[in-house]
C-alpha cells in the first residue's frame, strides 16, 4: 500500500539529485536551471502529497503558484544566459569569475 | 496495481533526474528532463492532482522546456563536451549529498513521526478543476491577479535584458523628423 511517506521518499530523492546538479557543475549554466527545475519539482510534489494525504486543497494551489514563479524564473534566467553568451561567447561557470568572490 | 505503477513511475524520474545531472550532451539532459517531468506528472495524477498535473505536462514541458531546448540549440556550439565539468570539491559534494540524503529519508521513513497514514477517501464528488478554481477565484484571488502581474514583469524583464536597440536598423527617427528645421535641409556653399 502506497503511504504518505512514500511520496515523500520519492520527493527528498529527488531534491537531493537537484542539489547534487547544482552543487557538482562546472560545465554550463542550462543544466544549472535545470537542476532548479528538479528541485521546485522535488517540493511541488511535497505539496501535493501532503495535500492529498491532509485532504486538504491548499497545497494545490501553492503549487499552482509555484509553477507561475518557476516559469518566470526559467524566463528571465535564459534571458540572462542568451545576454551573457552574447558578451562573453560562452556559457562556463569557470569562466564566470570576473567578480573574484 | 497502484503500488507497482507507483513504483514504476518514481524509478524512471529518478534515473531521468541522475542522468539529467550526469550526461554529457545538454540536448541528452534536456531530453531527460522531459522524461521526468512526464513520470513526475503521472504520479501528480495518482496524487489525484488531475489539473496540476496537466499543467505541469502542458505549460512545462511544452513551453518551459522547450524554451530550454531552443536556447540550448541556439547557443552550445560544441554539444559534445570533452570532459563532464565536474568541480574540484567532488568528493567533498559527494559526501555532503549522501549525509543529506540519508538525514532526509531517516526522518520521512514510514515507522517515524506518523508519516505512514493511507490514503484517504475523496469526501466532494465533485472535479479537481472545480474545486480548485473555486478556491482560486473567492480565497485565494488577490494571489491569483498578483501572480498575472508577475507574469507580465517577467515578460517586459526578458524583452529589456535581451533587447539590443536599433543599432544595425534603419529605421526612422520621429521626434528627429518633427524638430527638423529648414537651414538643416538646405545648405547653400558658395
Amino acid at each position: 500500500m502506497i503511504v504518505l511517506s512514500n511520496y515523500l521518499m520519492f520527493s527528498c530523492i529527488l531534491f537531493v539529485i537537484g542539489l547534487t546538479g547544482i552543487f557538482i557543475n562546472r560545465k554550463n549554466i542550462i543544466i544549472l536551471l535545470m537542476c532548479i527545475e528538479l528541485v521546485l519539482l522535488a517540493v511541488n510534489t511535497n505539496f501535493l502529497a501532503f495535500s492529498r494525504f491532509l485532504g486538504d486543497y491548499t497545497g494545490q494551489i501553492f503549487v499552482f503558484f509555484i509553477l507561475t514563479v518557476a516559469a518566470v524564473e526559467a524566463a528571465i534566467g535564459l534571458a540572462i544566459l542568451v545576454i551573457i553568451f552574447r558578451n562573453r561567447g560562452t556559457i562556463s561557470i569557470r569562466k564566470m569569475n570576473n567578480l573574484k568572490g | 496495481m497502484q503500488n507497482i505503477a507507483f513504483y514504476v513511475f518514481a524509478v524512471i524520474s529518478i534515473f531521468s533526474s541522475i542522468l539529467v545531472v550526469l550526461s554529457k550532451n545538454t540536448i541528452k539532459s534536456v531530453l531527460f528532463l522531459i522524461l521526468s517531468f512526464v513520470s513526475t506528472a503521472c504520479l501528480w495524477l495518482m496524487l489525484e492532482a488531475e489539473f496540476l498535473a496537466i499543467i505541469l505536462i502542458l505549460v512545462y514541458v511544452g513551453a518551459v522546456i522547450v524554451l530550454f531546448l531552443f536556447v540550448v540549440m541556439m547557443i552550445d556550439q560544441e554539444f559534445e563536451i570533452k570532459n563532464i565539468g565536474v568541480s574540484n570539491h567532488s568528493p567533498i559534494i559527494i559526501l555532503t549529498s549522501i549525509i543529506m540524503l540519508i538525514i532526509l529519508l531517516a526522518s520521512t521513513n514510514p515507522y517515524q513521526y506518523g508519516s505512514d497514514i493511507i490514503v484517504p477517501e475523496i469526501k466532494s464528488e465533485e472535479s479537481n478543476v472545480k474545486i480548485l478554481g473555486v478556491l482560486l477565484y473567492t480565497n485565494h484571488l488577490f494571489v491569483f491577479e498578483i501572480a498575472g502581474l508577475l507574469l507580465l514583469v517577467g515578460m517586459i524583464a526578458a524583452i529589456a535584458i535581451s533587447f539590443r536597440g536599433k543599432q544595425d536598423r534603419l529605421n526612422q527617427d520621429i521626434s528627429e523628423q518633427v524638430s527638423v528645421t529648414s537651414k538643416d535641409r538646405l545648405k547653400l556653399i558658395k
